[in-house]
């Protein structure tokens, strides 16, 4: 099957190539991938996450730019902003390329701010990402093909959250590489609301790359929501360095997913660094979905926290899996971690696994985990008001979820995620 | 007019017989109160009226508002218009108290056939009802009964009882937590939803409570099942002789 992706190589280079500079990173992504190949189930970190179906279909690199769908914005109420990128089956809407403002902030499709300013980019291309960590990831840098870049220049904040939507729709199977880059200066901020999505009957592949970089002081947020139907395969990895100051919240919702994965990898390189990952996933038929938190103290005085809730139905399976790495200097480190989840139904299956490895001495860490059922005395408290007994379930399994979202500011993006929630558990 | 008659009811938990019989009727415009030992079933009989799981009934039948109550679901129950103040009220982390009872309030009215509620109306029936029983923004502001203090959650339930106007309220003992002046104004404000359309059944065990809702019916209840019947005075009596005298033990 390697050998299938080489040719898919050769044949599309001119194409992969058309003078974004970016052959050696391609050519060391590919060596790379077939070095590693697929990553198995007998690896660690792969165990609750199989790449048969993957390996087992010849994907097409796809290369149909479409133009905006409009009713795709329709369902965001409320969520839509003065910059927003919208992209189709991993495509840049050819409505919006790239926009410039004056006080140098650039935001735009990766492909485009590539032709343009071709230095901009190549900085920061798979310099958070340095070693194709995986299989996958080295796929990533042979193939990509567009994605989003976002740079805020020295003490820039841009006041509305940036809006990047996705959403995947092919009834043939197709790779999609998309390869994102945020890079905040330092003291910048900003929020970044991604809206991922794919239709009932899409069998596209998207095995994206976000690669950020937060200066001193900066403030990243990533206001994610996940709405995968169907037979879609995705894996997210997303890798962010932080300098010292810097906040970066990163706020998943997961609705369903026939098999996803996040990756999501957090360097903290300066002192007082904090990092908050939150993710709340609600799943139920067949859907599988594999988080995995990675988070690598490699200063002293920083703070991370994971915070991530499960509530799993039907034959689901979910995992969390939350690495802590605090290294031998990084004293006064103080890492949460916790994962609460309520299994509905005898077939559902959730898989959480906290691993904590810390060679400094000077260090608050903690881990939490439970599995558990619905409250009975709260069912009956709410239906002795009145409530149906489906209603009483989802008001307090959505409350469970959107716990993971408290310290989300966006109260657009919650009243969204909130409504999806309820949609995904009265469908049961 | 007859609002509830229950007959002969007999309630196990754990297949442990615990109402061995229990006869009440209750008419609109009356207040009963229950007064009996701990242990006796009080709360027993108050969970099974609204159809608390786990809660077997062998034997016997209660009629409410005409209609087969223990036939009902536990949500039919409080539709159709019986409330019960909890004696241990349920914390419910995350569902903001104003969230909560917008849902209900409407889960009512769509039971009637009616509107979904306006939010002005809303907000005036939230302000009416919290200043009757003496709430502050701040709990309404927060999620179902977390954190509350004690005291708190009973005037909760208050709270809830003067939103959803029920037909029948069981308030189970509503004065455990309430402090003086707070026992007083929630005590004022049930005098103030008291009708002669509404009834109320008060399970206490003190005399102090039914000084200010001064109840019709004071019943005794022991083992299971009601032992004495009287009216206000029974209640006084209680307190200067104690049960055992008052059933007739000594
Ligand atoms: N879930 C349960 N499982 C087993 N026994 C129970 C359960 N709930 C109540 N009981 C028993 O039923 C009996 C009646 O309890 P109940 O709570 O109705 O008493 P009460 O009259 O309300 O007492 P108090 O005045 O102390 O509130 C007690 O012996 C109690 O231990
Ligand atoms: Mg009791």
């Amino acid at each position: 099957m390697i050998d299938y992706y080489k040719e898919l190589f050769e044949k599309n280079k001119e194409n992969l190539e058309s003078g974004l500079q970016l052959e050696q990173i391609r050519q060391q992504g590919l060596k790379d991938f077939v070095r590693m190949g697929f990553p198995g189930n007998k690896m660690e970190k792969w165990k609750n996450f199989s790449t048969k179906s993957i390996q087992k279909n010849r994907y097409e690199l796809n290369s149909i730019e479409e133009r905006t769908k409009l009713d795709f914005f329709s369902k965001l109420s409320g969520l839509e902003s003065p910059n927003t990128i919208i992209f189709n089956n991993g495509h840049c809407s050819y409505d919006f390329q790239i926009e410039e403002s004056k006080n140098g902030v650039i935001f735009g499709s990766i492909k485009a701010v590539l032709a343009k300013y071709p230095e901009k980019v190549l900085k920061y291309f798979n310099k958070a990402n340095k070693q194709n960590l995986n299989g996958f990831n080295a796929m990533n840098s042979a193939f990509a093909q567009d994605g989003f870049f976002l740079y805020v220049p020295e003490n820039i904040k841009i006041d509305f959250p940036v809006l990047v939507t996705q959403n995947y729709n092919i009834d043939s199977y197709q790779l999609i590489n998309n390869r994102n880059i945020i890079v905040l200066e330092d003291d910048a901020s900003c929020e970044i609301v991604q809206i991922e999505s794919s239709e009932v009957g899409n069998k596209a592949f998207a095995n994206n790359i976000t690669e950020s970089f937060l200066g001193q002081n900066a403030q990243l947020t990533i206001n994610k929501l996940q709405k995968y139907l169907g037979n879609t395969i995705v894996i997210e990895s997303s890798f962010t360095k932080q300098k010292s100051g810097s906040n970066y919240s990163c706020n998943i919702a997961t609705i369903g997913g026939n098999k996803l994965r996040n990756d999501i990898h957090v360097k903290l390189e300066g002192t007082n660094c904090f990092a908050n990952i939150n993710g709340g996933f609600v799943l139920d038929e067949n859907n599988e979905v594999d988080n995995n938190v990675y988070i690598d103290h490699a200063t002293p005085d920083c703070d991370s926290n994971q915070n991530f809730k499960g509530i799993l139905d039907g034959k689901s399976k979910g995992a969390f899996t939350g690495y802590v790495l605090v290294r031998q200097d990084s004293q006064r480190t103080n890492a949460y971690q916790s994962n609460n989840n309520i299994v509905l139904s005898e077939k559902a299956n959730i898989s959480t696994n906290p691993f904590l490895e810390i060679y400094a001495d000077d260090v608050k860490c903690s881990h939490g985990a439970s599995i558990g059922r619905l409250d009975q005395n709260a069912m009956f408290y709410l239906r002795a008001r009145g409530l149906s007994e489906e209603k009483s379930k989802e008001l307090l399994l959505s409350a469970f979820a959107m716990e993971v979202f408290k310290d989300v500011t966006n109260t657009k993006f919650k009243e969204v995620v909130s409504k999806e929630i309820e949609n995904k558990l009265l469908k049961d | 007019m007859e609002l509830i008659k229950i007959r002969d009811l007999h309630v196990n938990i754990d297949n442990k017989e615990i109402l061995k019989g229990f006869d009440l009727n209750i008419n609109r415009g009356e207040v009963h109160a229950i007064m009996g030992p701990n242990g006796t079933g009080k709360s027993t009989l108050a969970s099974a009226l609204v159809g608390k799981p786990d809660y077997e009934v062998t034997k016997g039948e209660v009629i409410f508002k005409g209609k087969d109550l223990l036939e009902m679901e536990i949500e039919e129950r409080a539709l159709e218009g019986l409330f019960l103040a909890f004696q241990y009220p349920v914390e419910i982390p995350g569902v903001s108290m104003i969230n909560f009872m917008k849902t209900v309030v409407d889960a009512r009215r769509e039971y009637r056939k009616e509107e979904p509620i306006s939010p002005v109306d809303f907000l005036k029936l939230v302000k009416r009802s919290s200043e009757l029983v003496g709430i502050s923004d701040k709990m309404k502001g927060r999620a179902v009964n977390e954190g509350f203090s004690g005291g708190e959650k009973k005037k909760n339930e208050i709270f809830q009882m003067a939103m959803l106007q029920p037909d029948l309220a069981i308030l189970d003992e509503l004065d455990s937590g309430l402090d003086i002046d707070s026992l007083k104004q929630v005590a004022e404000a049930i005098n103030k939803l008291r009708n002669e359309n509404n009834a109320f059944l008060i399970i206490t065990h003190y005399q102090r409570l039914l000084d200010y809702i001064v109840p019709d019916f004071v019943h005794i209840m022991n083992d299971g099942k009601i032992v004495k019947s009287g009216d206000k005075d029974l209640a006084k009596e209680l307190e200067s002789k104690g049960y055992d005298d008052i059933m007739g033990l000594n």
